[in-house]
């Protein structure tokens, strides 16, 4: 990690956390100058934190996304963007609120949380030297940044039911839109993800599917958004289960994200995608 | 008249219906903690045959429902049916896949030597073995010359490394790893034969448009509506 990298990132962190508190702040009181300021510091925030990644990528030569740290960095970057442009379009601060925090936790277990491939970057292995990897990582990346956005308007959907006016939070069939919304933005590129891993995995291993604990973790995360689509098309059901199920949803990511290594080494398992 | 919600083809169209097995599928997965390959187990595979029955009579009992609203809303409705069918084939491929393909991985083959494989009449010869380190000593890449054969006689001949196999006769010849012999490194060679690849490959990118096409082709001011039952 050079110095500016780690000026960067720490300017993005920053910038992410205060964004958050603001905008939470704006919840609770209501004035429009928190949401502007908030608003502001979350893009300085995301321009530091994506210019922090991807000038990891121009020192490498290479794509920045080929350890645990670098797509914790890509992750935060399209979690804390997904957010601020579905507040732009929707005209919704309950975005924000909602996805900035996810975002800024991911930031910090990136910087402080000692993610595997923090150091200076390394060439790429012979088995990760695929065009495939381009794919199949940016795909999941930017669903994984929707499912985090997803997931922060699952909270706010939730939030808006118990909070009954308190905070400045859109209503419940509007809540329950932009969750819905966020879970179709992220879906194809989920789908994208694991068709690009696929095919990678056949080319590379001569074998699409291999059961292995991270596939079959990433096929149950593809399975709750599908149940979600599918929950979200049941007009009865497409209010809170919905927003539990996003909830559900980035758990699960998190865990096969960060909590298989250590499952694999408990049960003794070996993985093709445990380092 | 309508059917009561109890008529087994009520039941078997229903979204709900989707709901409960995809909720079977998911819980059954996780509670294996995904280290189990479920895919063998009879259970398993009759959840995902319902779950296949349950699109196809839920798809078709809405066709002309959907082809009402495919004048008014092309993208969705196309995207709709697209991903729905593109689950079938990917399935359909999974099945090809487990009946019809085989893998065979030779024993460590030192530059010159040659082994049988017993699923087809061919012969695999290992022409050269390179193994490069960089400066540091980290491995950087591995690559195998190949000659695939008939009898005597060669088929096919290149170089092959991870992520670059070499195809014949629609069988994949994949570099698998590498050991070392004394002195000398050996490759390991996968021969690798599955028909059922590209149509699971062809049924997720159709299923992958289709979601696309289905879930982003809705104008954003419809987002606080109240949506009706469109199965996607």
């Amino acid at each position: 990690m050079t110095e500016l990298e780690t000026l960067l990132l720490g300017v993005g962190f920053a910038g992410l956390v205060v964004a958050a508190g603001l905008r939470w702040l704006y919840l609770l009181r209501g004035d429009v100058r928190d949401r502007r300021v908030g608003t502001g510091t979350a893009w300085v925030g995301l321009l530091a934190w994506t210019a922090g990644w991807l000038g990891r990528g121009l020192v490498a030569g290479a794509w920045p996304l080929a350890t645990t740290y670098e797509f914790a960095l890509a992750w935060t970057a399209v979690a804390a963007g997904t957010a601020l442009l579905f507040e732009r379009v929707s005209g919704e601060s309950a975005m924000g609120a909602g996805a900035w925090p996810i975002a800024a936790g991911l930031a910090g277990y990136a910087l402080f949380g000692g993610a595997p491939g923090a150091g200076p970057p390394q060439p790429l292995p012979p088995a990760l030297d695929s065009p495939w990897l381009l794919v199949h990582v940016t795909a999941a990346a930017v669903g994984y940044g929707g499912a985090a956005v997803a997931a922060g308007a699952g909270a706010m959907a939730l939030v808006a039911r118990a909070s009954a006016n308190r905070l400045l939070l859109p209503p419940p069939p509007r809540s329950d839109g932009l969750t819905r919304r966020a879970v179709a933005w992220a879906y194809p590129w989920l789908c994208l993800g694991l068709l690009a891993g696929a095919i990678w995995a056949q080319v590379a291993w001569g074998r699409y599917w291999n059961w292995d604990l991270k596939e079959t973790w990433a096929l149950i995360t593809w399975l709750i958004y599908t149940l979600a689509l599918h929950v979200a098309s049941v007009p009865r059901w497409r209010g809170w289960p919905v927003a539990m199920l996003t909830l559900l949803g980035l758990g699960v990511m998190l865990f096969t994200f960060l909590g298989l290594g250590s499952l694999a080494r408990l049960l003794g398992l070996t993985s093709l995608h445990v380092y | 008249m309508s059917r009561p919600w109890y008529h087994p083809r009520y039941i078997l169209a229903s979204t709900p219906l989707a709901a409960i097995l995809l909720t079977a599928l998911t819980l059954a997965l996780a509670l294996s903690l995904g280290q189990l390959d479920l895919s063998g187990a009879p259970w398993f595979q009759a959840l995902v045959a319902i779950l296949v029955v349950n699109g196809a009579v839920c798809t078709t009992a809405r066709l002309s429902r959907l082809a009402s609203r495919f004048r008014r809303d092309p993208l969705r409705v196309s995207g709709t049916l697209a991903m729905h069918l593109g689950l079938f084939l990917l399935l359909a491929g999974l099945l090809l896949s487990g009946c019809a393909a085989w893998r065979e991985t030779t024993p460590a083959l030192a530059v010159g030597q040659t082994a049988d494989l017993t699923h087809q009449a061919l012969r695999v010869r290992c022409d050269g073995l390179q193994v490069l380190h960089d400066h540091v000593g980290r491995l950087r890449d591995v690559r195998a010359g190949l000659t695939v054969l008939a009898g005597d006689t060669p088929l096919a001949q290149g170089t092959i490394r991870v992520g670059e196999p070499l195809t014949v006769l629609g069988a994949g010849f994949h570099l698998h790893g590498y050991i070392m012999q004394g002195d000398e490194p050996a490759a390991i060679v996968q021969a690798v034969y599955d028909p059922g690849f590209w149509p699971v490959v062809a049924g997720a990118a159709l299923g992958t448009v289709g979601a696309a096409l289905a879930l982003w082709a809705r104008p954003w001011r419809t987002a606080n509506e109240e949506g009706t039952d469109d199965g996607a």
